[in-house]
């Protein structure tokens, strides 16, 4: 026990000097802020039911993927709020929304599982009215998902029931699948209509988040605007469709119906514009030639 | 931590805006089928476009002796980069996303009001919450 605290807090303290070191960024210190809460919560409930080690190690990597999972859902919803350039109020806002989240918190600590399903279906609702919560909302997903585990003998249904969870902010972002694809379009064209705007040319369709990480992991010093990030965005979007079509005008060459590797570095090669991307969708070579020159071998395994 | 990790586009979109593209381009809308292989290139491809075009905008900031890229950097880099054509459907986009933006001040300024006034209902629930708060710490 003594020792999962100190794991516990020892992630604590990274997280606060990433915070101390990116103040700039208020999205990224509305992460952090949520993050230790769950982390702090979990521990007294562990105490208080004694579990066996054997399914705290089970339960670990779940709850990893579940995080994950979370912050990856979690980024549409951010969206809207780094749209406008007022950092400090968000701050705010977000201060102002932990306290009764935790409130809460502490209510479902007693409850059965059946008010949790309730509390579970009126959170949501609390979501989509407040895009300001929504991120506060996370970590008391997390508190329920332990709950869940540590109740040993219901192991099969809190998966399900985590999976179902999940699910849902999946597929709105994301779009997962073919047959799921035209739904997700649906509801974004409802919300644009309800937004009263276009949403097809007004928002970007990877998640801004993303994007800016991308962005930064090559050169931390890049420091972009939303629009910036939003234009990136938007380029991308607008690159892969060439960038698909040109692949697709090649495999016709070839008079085949489905788009192959080689189609891609083909047209790598051929076009001068995607230079850029001959280190990385190089032409295939066969072992044979790459074992006889030894010095072609050598770029080739970076590549 | 997370920079460690190497930062992926969801495959998920980067499917879908393909898929949608050949929809459009194929004659007699059949269905193209395209390989993992292929799907992974995609993938991979769109983000080193982010990364070549960030650094090109960022090479045009520091030109300009300022330090946060802006919109007319990242257009300024698409020129320099070959894809020019890309700048007016950016400029009609830009524009939209500015739009929506002037909306949202709008809506956020009123949420605020409405927060000012929750401030005040709430004062006597939030000491509730610190000592609350105050008792976790010392079990911690």
């Amino acid at each position: 026990m003594a020792g999962k605290k100190k794991a516990l807090t020892n992630p604590a303290s990274p997280s606060a000097s990433a915070s101390a070191s990116t103040p700039k960024k208020s999205t990224a210190t509305s992460k952090d802020r949520s993050t230790p809460k769950p982390r702090k919560n979990p521990n007294p409930k562990e105490e208080a039911p004694p579990p066996p080690p054997a399914n705290n190690k089970r339960l670990n990597p779940q709850g990893g993927s579940n995080r994950k999972k979370k912050a990856d859902a979690g980024t549409p919803s951010k969206k809207p709020k780094r749209q406008p350039p007022e950092p400090k109020p968000r701050k705010h806002k977000g201060a102002k929304s932990e306290k009764p989240h935790r409130v809460s918190g502490e209510g479902e600590k007693p409850t059965p599982t059946k008010k949790k399903k309730k509390k579970e279906s009126s959170k949501e609702p609390k979501r989509e009215k407040q895009q300001a919560s929504a991120p506060m909302s996370t970590p008391s997903k997390k508190n329920k998902e332990a709950k869940r585990d540590t109740g040993g003998a219901g192991k099969p249904t809190p998966t399900k029931r985590k999976l179902g969870d999940v699910d849902p902010p999946q597929e709105r972002p994301s779009g997962e699948g073919q047959a799921s694809s035209p739904t997700p379009a649906k509801k974004r064209k409802d919300k644009a209509a309800a937004a009263e705007a276009v949403a097809d040319h007004g928002a970007g369709s990877f998640p801004m988040a993303r994007v800016r990480q991308i962005m930064r992991a090559e050169d931390a010093t890049i420091r972009p605007s939303n629009e910036a990030v939003f234009l990136i965005n938007k380029a991308t979007e607008i690159f892969l469709k060439r960038f698909a079509d040109d692949a697709y005008r090649n495999a016709l060459k070839d008079r085949k119906k489905s788009i192959v590797y080689d189609n891609l570095s083909t047209a790598v090669c051929n076009q001068k514009r995607y230079k850029f991307l001959s280190d990385f969708v190089p032409q295939k070579v066969t072992a044979e030639d790459a074992l006889k020159a030894p010095v072609s071998s050598q770029v080739n395994q970076p590549q | 931590m997370a920079e460690a990790e190497v930062e992926e586009l969801p495959k998920a979109i980067v499917r879908r805006l393909v898929k949608e593209k050949l929809a459009q381009v194929a004659a007699g809308g059949a269905e193209v089928i395209v390989n993992k292989d292929a799907m992974s290139a995609f993938a991979e491809s769109a983000r080193i476009f982010i990364h070549y075009l960030s650094a090109t905008a960022n090479d045009m900031c520091k030109e300009s002796k300022r330090q946060t890229i802006n919109a007319d950097d990242v257009l300024k880099a698409l020129d320099e980069m070959e894809f020019p054509e890309f700048v007016e459907p950016l400029n009609t986009s830009l524009q939209e996303f500015r739009n929506k933006n002037a909306a949202r001040r709008s809506e956020t300024t009123q949420k605020k009001a409405e927060k000012r006034r929750k401030i005040d209902k709430e004062s006597l629930p939030q000491e509730q919450n610190d000592a609350a708060d105050h008792g976790k710490t010392d079990e911690d």
